[in-house]
């Protein structure tokens, strides 16, 4: 693409700066809230930094995340169930959308049709089936029912981004490899695997905040207090106790502090290792 | 041959104008029967008064006095006075009360008089289904059966007389086009109906506008520079004026100032009418008129295709924009002004439904060929399936196929298994242990009978046998109950994810110049709203926007602003969100585009526009089609954004869905939702596909 000129910079970088602050604005409002001690009820105006600066509430937090779990434990089964799902989603998912990508057989259209509607559903729209049937399984209280719920959210999506991924690798490539003699597995393990990665990468990333972010389904299939997740905990705060808006901020920073810490992890491995030079020989 | 060729047009107008008769046989027995059996409703009772002032104008033979009168003078009188010749034909009366227009409909109407007004307004009902029929029989037929055009051409409204003389004043023009614009008395006709039109009522004459856009249109570079070519054009609009005042006797005497009166009339109406402020119709509520038939009078109008027929206008739209383009004009002018315009009764959109039903009887053409005829001819090489890439490809589906089937396809079946009975959490049991199977089969073989539930009147129902209910609920939903609803959702995603993809794909963009500064500690700030999960991100607007609880008077609670506030802070909070995931998809695709291809498009001097039209715009399309695919649906089915904002009176399906599951415990109803949603996504599904074949482009297989 063309270079920029001295101009053009500023101006991109203007634009950035707008865009980061709508970004900003309000999760400075989070992380501020959690570090005031000074409002006990809720906020009522705009307030830039904490009247009284206090870490009370992260004490707290980390020792009573609520239901009776601390907040490691709580992150603790986050963790297992959103990592878990997206590992499945994409280890079921991954063959199969290759096979969407470059093979032609009968069903194909229907079968990608299937993927979609599964990947439209949203998880509201199965809860009623799955509640009964997780119950029926007597996996209702564990994590691995909770695993499995949300692995059913994900999949279809991973299927369906993961095809287009693998499509956008040039066919040349692979035909490339047939003619040294590779094998399709090996072909599709050493050539279109890496390259797809990126986009691979991305349905990764949702498949896990699908589980690491739902609370909705989770209070439906979990009766343990043991196994709530952190989103779960803190939706049964919201609008609880007297100081609750203090609360929700500093468990929603906690919270999401070890999402943004994977996506820049993602981001290098994604962006940066995969791609460049491949192509190009 | 001559003779063959000859009967065959004979019989060709022996079909036609049995059609046609056809059509005005229908058209007028509906009105018939709605003129006698609709209530007396809003606005009757006002030009009721305004027709028998003019009658006993008449009556008295003091003409001049038509230049004084105009009972509610907002509207101009022409199809009042119409009113009021009906009315010559009634004995002796005394007039209506003088009453505000926005108290109850004034019952005690004679009847004798109320149904020769309505005869007139059926007459023109029914005359302009006839001239659609001329045009195009089934049109004809599908506006005559129109719920909206059955109501409001059967009551002693203004919408009968300009909704034919603006379909005549079209017809004139297309027919002064056809005939090589030679003969000048089209184009008279067609002002002289478009005169008559505004004196009627004037949102019907924004038909004008459509002509003259399709006029210009049609002009080309080189004429439009010459004023000959815009002599007819300004003689027609001159004419059209002309013929304005003289059908509007209340102008004669003082023209400039009696417009001005009833359209300063309008504007204040539509802003502070206290009527309108507690219809509160949203923006888009012409749409959801569109999507269903009118609910009110289900004895009277009981064809109720309105819905139908505005789908097979989708369908129609293009192909009546290529044979006729005047009529897609005359849509979309009607549709922009019905948008924006504040009042948004219901009676408005008969300003296009004519054309509507011409699109959707274009629209039910192709339908039928599409599943009857054969097929076009593709261009593209027919997909042979290839039996070795088949058993190839098992070993790689099989892992996928066995996860789906478990995980989606079993739960979508058992849902609809719930759906048909009345389960709650108190008959759960039964749904737990599987005797549901078996009475859902008894129930669809016809060995028991569905049993009387109406979840929706009680939700405290609570029965612990499970009992067999049938398609009666999902049919409930199937019926239009959720019309409302389907529309705001469809608005809701479209916007959302417009903005979306407008600020991703942008930045993405911009981010990918090779010497922009800084790109990676941008990019990371970018990806945090998509970081943080949804519903916090929710919880950190609401924050922000709610006026109870944030800094920024914008949010539900508030009770001084309206819904329109409440959709912004909504799609404030969702850009927030979503714009990262589109933006992530397309630098992923930037980034597999190698540097050389852009290279060597320099050497060959493509310029900015041309380099991102050819290479970038084709490149992007793999990935970031299917992530708006993805958006589009995560917005449709949004729910933690619409719990966490609790916006009552604005929600999802499935925000909806979850509330019955929670707080009603209605499995079934539940159920019975979530099957409606699927079964609008799939429809939603199918047409995304049609649209999004950019993304089969690259298809290599």
């Amino acid at each position: 693409m063309p270079k920029l000129s001295r101009w053009q910079q500023v101006f991109f970088q203007f634009i950035f700066f707008l865009v980061a602050l709508f970004v900003l604005l309000p999760l400075w409002q989070t992380i501020y809230l959690a570090f005031e001690g000074g409002i006990h009820w809720r906020p009522t105006e705009l307030v830039w930094l904490p009247k009284e600066f206090t870490f009370e509430i992260f004490a707290q937090m980390w020792a009573h995340a609520g239901q009776n779990l601390s907040f490691p434990e709580a992150l603790a089964n986050s963790l297992i169930v959103s990592f878990g799902a997206a590992f499945f989603s994409i280890l079921l998912g991954a063959s199969m959308a290759y096979a969407f990508a470059r093979f032609r057989f009968p069903g194909r259209k229907a079968g990608l049709f299937a993927m979609l509607l599964g990947a439209m559903l949203p998880p509201v729209a199965l809860m009623t089936p799955f509640y009964i049937l997780v119950s029926a399984l007597g996996l209702k209280t564990s994590l691995l029912g909770l695993m499995i719920v949300y692995t059913a959210f994900a999949m279809p999506f991973c299927v369906w981004n993961m095809r287009a991924a693998f499509q956008a690798v040039p066919k040349e490539l692979e035909e490339a490899a047939f003619l040294d003699g590779a094998n399709r597995f090996a072909t599709f393990w050493r050539v279109s695997l890496p390259l797809a990665l990126p986009a691979i990468g991305i349905a990764a990333i949702v498949a896990f905040l699908i589980g690491y972010s739902e609370f909705a389904m989770g209070w439906l299939f979990v009766e343990k207090p043991d196994n709530v997740t952190l989103a779960m905990a803190i939706s049964g705060i919201i609008g609880s106790s007297a100081n609750s808006w203090n609360r929700l901020a500093a468990m929603a920073l906690l919270m999401s502090l070890p999402v943004v810490a994977l996506f820049v992890l993602f981001q290098k491995s994604i962006f940066e290792q995969m791609l460049f030079g491949n192509i190009e020989e | 041959m001559n003779g063959v060729f000859k009967e065959k047009k004979g019989l060709k107008l022996i079909l036609n104008t049995l059609s046609v008769l056809a059509v005005i046989l229908i058209t007028s027995a509906l009105r018939l029967n709605a003129v006698k059996n609709l209530p007396i409703d809003f606005d009757e009772d006002d030009y009721m008064r305004a027709a028998q002032e003019y009658a006993l104008i008449f009556r008295a033979g003091d003409l001049a006095n038509i230049t004084e009168r105009n009972y509610r003078p907002e509207h101009p009188p022409l199809n009042k006075i119409l009113f009021g010749v009906a009315l010559l034909t009634e004995p002796e009366f005394t007039l209506l009360a003088d009453r505000p227009s926005s108290s109850e409909p004034n019952i005690y109407i004679l009847r004798p008089q109320l149904y020769a007004a309505r005869s007139v307004s059926a007459l023109f009902g029914t005359l302009q289904a006839a001239a659609l029929a001329l045009v195009n029989p089934l049109a004809g037929l599908l506006l005559g059966i129109h719920s909206y055009n059955v109501k409001y051409t059967s009551q002693v409204m203004l919408e009968g007389l300009p909704a034919l003389t603006s379909l005549l004043s079209v017809l004139a023009y297309i027919r002064w086009k056809k005939t090589g614009k030679e003969k000048k008395k089209w184009l008279l006709f067609s002002a002289l109906f478009l005169g008559l039109t505004a004196a009627s009522k004037y949102l019907y004459a924004l038909v004008g506008f459509a002509i003259l856009f399709d006029w210009v249109w049609d002009m080309d570079k080189d004429a439009r520079k010459s004023i000959r070519a815009w002599t007819p054009l300004l003689t027609w609009g001159l004419l059209s004026l002309f013929f304005f005042y003289l059908a509007d006797p209340y102008l004669w005497l003082n023209p400039l100032g009696r417009i001005q009166e009833s359209l300063f009339f309008h504007s204040t109406y539509s802003a502070s009418a206290s009527e309108i402020v507690s219809a509160g119709y949203p923006v888009w509520q012409p749409f959801v008129w569109l999507s269903m038939s009118i609910p009110w009078h289900p004895d009277v109008l009981v064809i109720t295709l309105d819905g139908l027929i505005t789908i097979f206008a989708l369908i129609g739209f293009k192909k009546l924009w290529e044979e006729e383009r005047v009529y897609g004009i005359w849509i979309i002018v009607m549709l922009i002004f019905l948008l924006v315009w504040k009042t948004k009764w219901p009676q408005y959109i008969l300003a296009l439904t004519a054309p509507l039903s011409l699109a959707a009887a274009k629209g039910i053409g192709l339908s039928i060929r599409q599943l009857f005829g054969s097929k076009p001819k593709s261009a593209r090489v027919p997909q042979k399936n290839n039996w070795r890439e088949t058993i190839q490809a098992i070993p790689w589906l099989l892992p996928g196929i066995v996860a789906f089937v478990a995980l989606i396809l079993y739960p979508l079946l058992f849902q609809f298994a719930i759906a048909l009975t009345d389960m709650n959490v108190a008959s759960l049991y039964a749904g737990m242990n599987g005797d549901i199977w078996p009475l859902v089969w008894q129930g669809l073989s016809g060995q028991i009978e569905g049993i009387e539930f109406n979840p929706f009147e009680n939700f405290r129902y609570m029965n612990k046998t499970l009992h067999y209910v049938g398609a009666g609920m999902l049919g409930g939903f199937f019926r239009g109950g959720a019309s409302g609803l389907l529309i705001f959702e469809i608005v809701w995603a479209t916007l959302s994810v417009g903005m979306q993809a407008l600020l991703g794909i942008s930045l993405a963009l911009m981010l990918a110049r090779p010497n922009v500064r800084y790109p990676n500690f941008w990019r990371t700030i970018f990806i945090l709203p998509w970081a943080v999960p949804e519903f916090i991100g929710a919880l950190v607007w609401l924050r922000t926007l709610n006026p109870a609880f944030g800094w920024v008077s914008m949010m539900p609670y508030s009770t001084s602003t309206g819904g329109d506030i409440t959709l912004t802070g909504l799609l404030i909070a969702s850009t927030w969100y979503g714009f990262p995931f589109i933006m992530l998809a397309a630098s992923a695709s930037l980034k597999m585009v190698p540097k050389s291809v852009y290279e060597a498009a320099a050497l060959d001097g493509a310029s900015g526009w041309a380099l991102f039209r050819e290479i970038t715009f084709p490149l992007l399309l793999p990935l970031v089609v299917p992530a708006l695919i993805i958006r589009s649906i995560f917005a449709f089915n949004q729910f933690y954004l619409f719990y966490v904002m609790r916006t009552r009176s604005m929600t999802t399906f499935a925000a909806l869905s979850y509330d019955v599951m929670t707080d009603a415990n209605q499995y079934a109803v539940s159920a019975a939702i979530n099957i409606f949603t699927v079964a609008v996504l799939i429809i939603l599904l199918i047409w995304f596909n049609r649209i999004s074949r950019a993304a089969e482009g690259v298809d290599y297989a």
